[in-house]
Formats: C-alpha cells, structure tokens, sequence
C-alpha cells in the first residue's frame, strides 16, 4: 500500500511536461480552461511520454528502468521547459472567456453538492476496493494489459512473445495492440522498484476523472456553469463508465483520449476567432496522431472519421471565408507532419513486425452477412440493461427534437457520434463481429468510448430544448 | 360547509378507489398439490420409456435406463402457473427438464426447460421458473417432467403455485432492489433493476443467465410514455394554454429526472454492494478464510502458494480446462510460470492442482479417481483442501 505514494510522482513528472507542450501549444493565446489543461496534461503527457519512451526504447535501446524512464521524461520536460521559458510565456495563462453563469441558489448548491458528493463517494468506494483492495480477475486485464505491463517491467523491454506463447502467434495477437497502458504500469513499477498491484491498477481512476474533467471544461466553453456541471454528473452517473474507471481495462483510457481530440475539434470549429482557433488546431494536431498509440480502435475507427470531419471543416471554413488558404495550408501541413511523424512511426512499427491491424485478429477474416439476434442484442444492451442508465433514450430523442441544432451548430459531435455509431452497428449487424455484440462484449466497449461525446451533445441539446421554457420561466417569474 | 363537502367527497373517491383495488388484497397463494409420498398416485399420469416407475414408500420411484424417461399428465388446474416446485431426491447430479404442452401448438408437442438438482439423500425443494421465456404457457392444459438416462430419482410432491397480484407486487418492488453479484461480465454489461413476482423467481433471479425476469426500465419508459400521453391530451384540450404547456413539461421534466434519479441510487447501491460483498468476503477475514466472487478461495489460496510458485521457473498446472486459473496463474506468478499437463513437460519438480477433488495422494503418487497415476516420487508440500494442493517432486 506503501507504493501509492509513488502515483502522484508518477503522474506529475509527465504531466509536467504535458503541460509546459500544451502551453507552448496554445503560446500567446490560451484556449484552455486551467483545470482542463492539467486533465489533457496528464493525460497527454503519459501517453506521450510513453510514446516517447517507446521510442528511446526501440531506436536508442534505452531500457524499460526506472532510470531509462526517468531520463526519457526529464530530458523532454527540460527541452519542454527551456522552450517555454524561450517563448517568455507567462506561467499564469489568462483564463479564457467564458459564458456567463448565474449565481446558484442556496438549493442548487445543496443539490449539486449532494448529487456530485455520491459521485464522489461511490467513486471513491469503487475504487478503492476493485483497484486498491482486490486482486484483478478479469480477463483483458490478466492477459493484456496488466500482463504486458508485468512483463515489460521484469524484462525490461517491448518483449512481444507473451509467457507461455508461440513467438511467432503472440506478436500477431495480444502483442498487436498498442504498448502505451502497459507502458503507464511498467514506469509506475520501475517508479516504485517492484511491481506493486495497487500502485498499477490505480493509475486507471486517472483517466476516469481526466474524462469528467474534459467533459465539464468542454460544456463549460459554451454553456454556463450549471450545465457544465450536469454533463459531469451524467457522465459520472452512468454505472458501465464507472465500472471502468475503476477495473484496469483499456476503455476508460481510450474514451478519455477520444474525447479530448472530439472536444478540442469542436471547440477549433466553434470560435469565431482565427488566434483561438489556430490554438485549438495545434492542440488537436497532437491530440489526434496519438489515438491509433491509445488502443487499435483508434487506427480503426476513430482516427479516420475525425480527419474526415476535419478537413471538412477545413475546407468548409475557408469556402466561407473564415479561415483563409495560408491558414489552412498551414494547419493541413501541420497535421500531416504530427501523423507522419506520431501514427507513422507506429503503423511503420506495426508492419515492420508484421502485427495484425484489427483488435487481436485479422480484419480481412470476417464474412458478410446479416447477423440473427444482434439488433435484439443491441437494443437491449443499449436501452434495458443498467448500463447507461436513460441516457440513450434521451439523447436519441434530442437528437431528433433539436434536429436543426445537432445538424448545423453541433453537427461535428453529431456527425462523428453517427458515423462511428452507425459503422459500429454495421459492423456488428452484417458481419462475424457480431459475436461481440450478442456476447455484449465489443458493443459495449465501443459505446464507453463515445458516451463523453453522447453526454456532451446530449446537454447541449437539452439547453437547446429547455432555453425557450426557462426564458418562459424568468419572464413568469418576474413581478 | 362548502370545504366539508369537498373534503367528504374526496374522502369518498379515495376510499371507493381502494376499494376497487381490494381483490388485489384479497387473494394469497394459489397452489395445487400432487403428492406422491402417501403411497398413492395423484391423478393419472402417463409414464413411458423408464427402466422403473414404482411407487415405494416416500414416493414415486423413477429409473431410466439407456433413453430418457417421459411422465406427464393433463394439468386440470383452476389457476395459472407461475412457478413448478418439485420435492426430489437423487443419487447423483441431475439435469431434468419441465414438459408443458404450450396452447396453439399441435397435439402431441411438449415444449421443456431444463434444470438442475444435486444428489442428495433426503429430498430437496427445487423451484422451478420458467419466469418470461417467450413459449412458456401459464395456463398449459398439459405438464410434466423428462429424467435423463441413467437417472434414478424419487419423485415426492410436485406443486403448482401461483401469486396474487398484490404479493406479485410486492416482490417485483423487492426485486428492483435486489442486486446482481461481482461478475467477469460485469465490466461488459450490468443487468439493471429486474421485475420478479414469486420468491423463489426472486431467489433465483441472477442464477439463470440471461435472468428470466422483465426489465425494470420498461415501466419507466412506460411512466414517460404515459405522462406524454396524459400531457398531450391536456394540451388538446385546452387548446395549448400557456400555463397548461407549461404545468405538462415541468411535470414531464421532473419525472424524468425523479427516474434518473431512482435509476442512479439503484445502479449506484448496487455497484457499492460489489465492494461492501468484497470487504465482508475477502478483506476483512483472515489469509485462509477468505474467499472472492466467483472464485471462492483462490485468491487466498494463491497467496498462501505464491512463495513455492514462484520460487522455480516452472511448474505443473492440473485444473479443469473450463477455468480461468491458468490466466490468473499465468500473470500472477510470472516470470514463473504454469504448465498444462498437454504441454508434457519433463522435469517439472512442483505441481499445484487446483480444484480436483477427484485426485488423491497415496504414499507418493498422485492418483486420479480410476486409480490411474498422475505423478509419482513425490509429497505433498501443501494442502489447501478441496483437491487443491501443492506437490513437489524428488
């Protein structure tokens, strides 16, 4: 138990560094609220750091020690903090503007402190016993995750062959997906000097509470505090997002990462202004290459609409003048190097080792067909288990009430929520993956990734709705 | 006088609607009884194709022999079923099966639904709930039971029950509120509040998978649809008066919110009951009483041999191939690590059988249950009961 005292170090040295590139990101014109900042810190900053690490690793032979880390992270926050201080960029960033918020009444502080407080408590009850108090027992965990952790701690090294494997099968199998969580418990434990299961399994409520975060300052940017604090709640009320918040799976870590690249895509393609605007791109130009390094759904699935949507947005913007053509060539040049550069090296590692590029098997061998039982599989899963509890029944049917809202103001949440949901849902109805849908394996896993997204069109859209009858509200309240 | 009036009126209306509600009240238990252990045969039953049908003292005794063995009888029953208690004792595990002839099928056809009793000498109470199994037919004019072959059973009493709908209610309110346990699918999907109307389909609400019970989200999409719809009808008929729009949407609002509410208090107790199950379970007693989930003792059982597991590189493994220990052992223990008896591997000098009560020590060997041997020129190092033990070779 001694060993959680080694968390804290172990999230701030990278987020250290997370945060000193997010400000050189951002440079003169910060975007960021503070506390989303430090939530996109340590998680940027781990994970790339980790890659990072994987790097040194593979091209310097830089061991998987505690000093092989430690120089890695120091070496980038020093180059991180010379830069910064070249930059003359205050340490204070100026918050950014922010809609007004009207004071709260007595009862709503109770309210919302009552309603956050059994977050916070569950959470914390949560946690503490599934990650601190309890061995691991479930599977992904012991044969993925938390294995290829142990096992690049004691070797040392990316070592690929899982215990008990054929070295030829095992790359192409659990090995193909990528190192970046595993690496997170394998630094914590040379951290620490042994390989400790709570300090391990801890590091995962990070991302947990990295996604709430996200989702607030996300809200926040538009909407005043109130709603801002709703969409925590809600994403923090849903019983399968806390179940992996608090159990060391990949989900959670995948949905943090994903939302963070949606949020800063929305906010890019939400201001008007060009200087905030191109801090949001730059952000994003970082955000977005790491996805496929998270877990192979973001090579899959995520990455590919999100450019999409992004040089849609692009050339959009500058068809109506708001954005024009050296900026865009600037930011098109932009993204190209940081995925040349960040998913290539990966994909470029992938294929030199010969990993499969589907999640543990081989995305040529599905057949096409329609699949019996799945749509039943699907609509139970989603609308009669107490999984997410009501929220897809009233985001579906937001979405069709504020239709004009979701399609034209948020349509760049709405159309990647469709895309990848409806891809997802093909994929499932027509295809063997089907498999992960009856089981309620692969389908659920896929809707922990969106459900930041889903929450936070879902409070947008409700303050859509409700903004007539709460002007209807003051206007009868007046004397 | 004008408010006595009113108050008497509504009084009237109040109690005129309970009393409407009385027969709810009215009516316990409904059950019929065909008791086989007074030495006679209730009612007439056709048997076929078992070795034995005789009635001995306790009962109908049942044998099968090389085919499964039929008995069913026309129900004759003056209310629906709910749940099939049979009274039974076997001489080993059984895997029997319900029969009921579902209405609208053709004549002859028996739709079953199997379950399991143990071996037991004494005879056992097994509930039986077909709970929402789309081809089960609560009023079948026909019902019975399929024994497997080799089976040998004494049929005591079977007994057909079923609830009133105010105990239904009752029990569907104390379902909602009884949870599922720690599962591995619990990080895949979590069942939610469920809706059973007996206790025993309340007992045995999470032991079938999927649970044979309705959804309780059904009835809050139902309290959504029908304040929509009583909404809707005010808005008609008052031509879309401002104060009415308003009344019906904070009315729709708050209920909404009341259900998310009670959704989350739910979903939120049930998720803290997982931890308060592993604190009482697993870390609060001491190292050789603890047990977790659905693992029993292994994890307690697994840090007491960690220490001789992972003190040589490899070691045996002999569990049953259907569970999870080899993963678990596999990361638990590395860099050393388990081999499966498949694998056969020389040299191996530790072996930890797990879970097979079915091996036995004998001098220096390990034996199976026919006698054939698994390992010899060894001891036993660690006995952790239950066919679970550590055995280190010369």
């Amino acid at each position: 138990m001694l060993s959680l005292l080694t968390l804290l170090p172990g999230i701030a040295l990278p987020a250290i560094g997370g945060w000193l590139g997010l400000r050189l990101l951002e440079r003169n014109h910060p975007v960021l609220l503070r506390c989303e900042r430090w939530a996109l810190a340590a998680l940027l900053g781990l994970t790339y750091g980790m890659f990072a690490m994987f790097l040194a690793h593979l091209i310097g032979g830089v061991p998987l020690t505690r000093i092989g880390f430690l120089t890695v992270f120091l070496l980038l926050t020093v180059l991180l903090a010379i830069l910064f201080r070249q930059q003359k960029l205050p340490l204070r960033a100026a918050k950014p503007d922010l809609p007004a918020s009207p004071r709260l009444t007595r009862g709503m502080w109770i309210l919302w402190t009552v309603l956050l407080g059994w977050i916070a408590v569950r959470t914390f009850f949560l946690a503490l016993d599934f990650l601190v108090l309890t061995p691991v027992f479930l599977d992904d965990a012991l044969d993925n995750w938390n294995l290829r952790g142990k096992v690049f701690s004691i070797t040392r090294s990316l070592t690929l062959t899982l215990p008990g494997e054929d070295p030829l099968s095992s790359v192409r199998g659990i090995s193909s997906y990528p190192p970046s969580l595993p690496l997170v418990k394998t630094w914590l434990a040379a951290l620490w000097g042994d390989w400790s299961e709570p300090l391990i399994n801890s590091i995962q409520l990070l991302w947990y509470i990295a996604a709430l975060v996200l989702v607030f300052s996300a809200l926040r940017r538009r909407l005043a505090f109130p709603w801002a604090l709703l969409g925590a709640y809600l994403l923090g009320s849903l019983p399968l997002f806390l179940m992996h918040g608090t159990n060391p799976y990949a989900d959670a870590f995948m949905a943090a990462h994903l939302f963070a690249a949606v949020s800063l895509l929305f906010a890019a393609f939400q201001t008007q202004h060009t200087s905030e605007r191109w801090s949001f791109l730059k952000l994003l130009s970082v955000a977005l290459p790491i996805l496929p390094f998270v877990k192979n759904e973001g090579l899959l699935l995520y990455l590919p609409p999100l450019l999409l949507i992004t040089a849609w947005q692009l050339l959009r913007a500058h068809v109506r003048g708001a954005m024009d053509a050296a900026a865009a060539t600037r930011t098109v040049v932009l993204f190209a190097l940081t995925h040349l550069v960040i998913t290539g090296s990966w994909l470029l590692y992938k294929w030199s080792i010969g990993m499969t590029f589907g999640n543990a098997k081989p995305f040529t061998s599905l057949g096409i067909g329609w699949q019996k039982n799945v749509l039943h599989a699907i609509v139970v899963n989603t609308f009669f288990e107490g999984n997410w509890l009501l929220l897809f029944p009233l985001f579906f049917a937001l979405l069709l009430w504020q239709w004009r809202a979701a399609f034209t103001r948020y349509g760049i949440l709405t159309a990647f929520f469709l895309i990848v949901y409806i891809g997802q849902a093909s994929l499932y109805l027509f295809t063997g993956l089907a498999t992960e849908a009856l089981r309620q394996t692969g389908y659920a896993r896929g809707l922990i990734h969106l459900v930041p997204v889903v929450v936070t069109l879902t409070v947008l859209l409700l303050h859509e709705a409700a903004l007539p009858f709460l002007a209807a509200l003051r206007r009868s309240d007046r004397p | 006088m004008y408010t006595i009036v009113v108050s008497t009126h509504r009084f009237r209306l109040l109690l005129g609607s309970l009393l409407l509600f009385f027969p709810l009240f009215a009516h316990a238990e409904e059950r019929t009884v065909w008791d086989f252990s007074q030495g006679t045969v209730p009612g007439r039953w056709t048997v076929r194709d078992f070795a034995e049908a005789t009635m001995i003292e306790g009962g109908l005794h049942l044998k099968t022999g090389a085919t499964e063995g039929l008995l069913w009888r026309t129900a004759n029953l003056t209310h629906p079923i709910d749940v099939v208690t049979i009274k039974v004792s076997s001489r080993s595990l059984t895997q029997a099966a319900l029969l009921w002839h579902q209405r609208g099928d053709e004549e002859g056809i028996l739709t079953k639904l199997l379950f399991v009793f143990p071996a037991s000498e004494t005879p056992l109470e097994i509930d039986i709930v077909p709970g929402t199994i789309k081809s089960w037919d609560p009023e079948t004019p026909e019902i019975g039971f399929e024994f497997p072959t080799g089976s040998d059973v004494l049929l005591q009493e079977v007994r057909l029950r079923r609830w009133s709908p105010a105990e239904k209610f009752v029990e569907a309110w104390k379902s909602f509120w009884t949870f599922d346990t720690y599962r591995p699918y619990s990080i895949n999907f979590l069942w939610g509040p469920l809706l059973a109307t007996s206790p025993p389909a309340r007992a045995l609400l999470f032991q079938h998978l999927p649970p044979r019970a309705s959804s309780a989200v059904r009835l809050f999409y139902l309290a959504l649809l029908l304040a929509g719809f009583i909404g809707a009808i005010a808005l008609f008929s008052t031509k879309g008066n401002a104060r009415v729009r308003r009344i019906v949407l904070r009315s729709t609002a708050l209920l909404a919110i009341g259900l998310w509410l009670l959704f989350d208090l739910r979903m939120g107790a049930e998720l803290l009951s997982y931890a308060a199950n592993d604190v009482g379970t697993h870390v609060l007693p001491p190292p050789g009483k603890k047990t977790l989930r659905n693992y029993g003792r292994f994890y307690d059982v697994l840090a007491q041999a960690r220490p001789s597991l992972t003190a040589v590189p490899r070691y045996g493994l002999i569990a049953d191939e259907q569970t999870p220990y080899y993963q678990n052992l596999r990361y638990y223990t590395y860099p050393s690590l388990p081999v499966l008896p498949e694998a056969n591997e020389p040299g191996l000098t530790l072996l930890f059988a797990v879970e097979r009560p079915d091996l036995r020590i004998v001098g220096d060997r390990i034996l199976k249950e026919d006698g054939k041997e698994l390992a010899r020129d060894g001891r036993l190092l660690l006995d952790f009961g239950s066919g679970t033990f550590l055995y280190g070779t010369r």
